[in-house]
């Protein structure tokens, strides 16, 4: 059987989340699955967006809310009340589709042992009754993929939308409430997801999940890479 | 023109093939031209964004030199040779679909003076090796 390396991470600022997630898709030597959460909460913007067509950044300030950017692609999201994985893949289909297709499945199969039966809404969502619980996104390396996402428990709609700016100010409640109508959490708590993703990858990837840390090198690497994703000349660039 | 599995190959380009890489190169009056290939394209779906490296920056062979967005997944682009970048294709700031569209033609990204054509050439994949090297991505992604 093969192994997943797992790490089991609790909650961290978004530079040092998404600055570990990078390390480790350069360093770690196999498949490896982490699961954390954000505190304070942030706001993350994808690695092509411009940050201030995105996001009120005083507001941001004065919420104590982190800004960020990735390096991996798709749009704004707000990281509050969820569980977030990054899923790190030497092997995997070079079709952008079928590679999200494979690695949601693996989420949907493990919520299914929570009695969720929720359903991949291509490219890169996963839904529940037609909801969106889920957003997914990816970069690639020097081949290897990194794919997180977020699995949604709750949703401060009206948070979220006082921190990002919105084309047409008078379509702002239109927004807030189509939003709404369209995400959902899940009913489950952040022990329950954790479960399901870790049920859910061991089954798809026929794989042992093997416990683990962050190795030396993978924190010392990260740390350098924290600094960079708090920069201005990162987070600014476009 | 040879098409592989439904994957265009052109004859008279170099491929780089190391990893997921999918970029073709085309040597033009010592000059070198380069863009994604038809696989990578298709496998990569519509392109939305391109980040292109300027005039005068230095590129490495294997070494990315940009990126390229499609359906919420980033990916690096890679340098077919070692050299200097002398244009950039300005089009795909507004087209990035060209990428799509025409892989081989209006979808070029970027024209390179190499510094070590020779050498680099070796180590790219052409003609009758390009081919079948196609027919096992095409088979690998069945």
């Amino acid at each position: 059987m093969r192994e997943i390396r797992l790490i089991e991470d609790g909650s961290n600022d978004a530079f040092w989340n998404m600055a570990l997630d990078e390390a480790l898709m350069e360093l770690t030597p196999t498949s490896t699955l982490r699961l954390y959460s954000w505190k304070p909460p942030a706001i993350s913007i994808g690695y092509f967006q411009s940050l201030h067509d995105e996001v009120d950044l005083e507001r941001c300030r004065s919420l104590g809310i982190d800004v960020i950017r990735r390096i991996t692609g798709g749009g704004a999201v707000f990281h509050d009340k969820e569980v977030t994985y990054s899923f790190i893949m030497m092997d995997y289909p070079q079709d952008v589709l079928e590679s999200y297709k494979l690695i949601c499945g693996a989420i949907l199969e493990g919520l299914k042992t929570f009695g969720i039966e929720g359903e991949f809404a291509p490219l890169n969502d996963l839904v529940l009754n037609g909801k969106k619980f889920s957003g997914n996104a990816q970069t690639r390396k020097m081949g290897r993929l990194l794919q997180h996402g977020t699995i949604l428990l709750d949703v401060d709609v009206e948070t979220m939308f006082s921190i990002l700016n919105v084309p047409d100010e008078k379509m702002r409640d239109k927004m807030i409430s189509d939003v709404k109508e369209r995400v959902t959490g899940l009913d489950l708590t952040s022990d329950e997801v954790r479960q399901a993703l870790k049920n859910g990858f061991s089954e798809v990837f026929d794989a042992d999940l093997v416990e683990s840390e962050v190795k030396n090198d993978e924190r010392l690497l990260a740390e350098e890479k924290a600094k960079r994703y708090a920069s201005r000349d990162w987070i600014d660039r476009i | 023109m040879v098409e592989v599995e439904g994957y265009l190959v052109l004859e008279e380009l170099y491929y780089l093939t190391t990893e997921d890489a999918h970029i073709w190169a085309k040597v033009e009056d010592g000059k070198v031209r380069s863009g994604v290939d038809d696989f990578g394209q298709r496998q990569m779906g519509e392109v939305v964004y391109v980040e292109l490296p300027s005039v005068g920056d230095k590129v490495e062979y294997n070494k990315p030199y940009g990126t390229i967005e499609s359906g919420k997944a980033t990916k690096d682009l890679y340098s077919p040779v070692s050299g200097t970048i002398t244009e950039i294709n300005s089009k795909l700031d507004d087209e990035p679909k060209l990428v799509n569209d025409d892989p081989y033609g209006e979808g070029w990204i970027v024209l390179i003076e190499p510094s070590n054509l020779d050498a680099d050439l070796k180590n790219l994949l052409h003609g009758d090796a390009a081919v079948k090297w196609m027919r096992e991505e095409a088979e690998k992604a069945k």
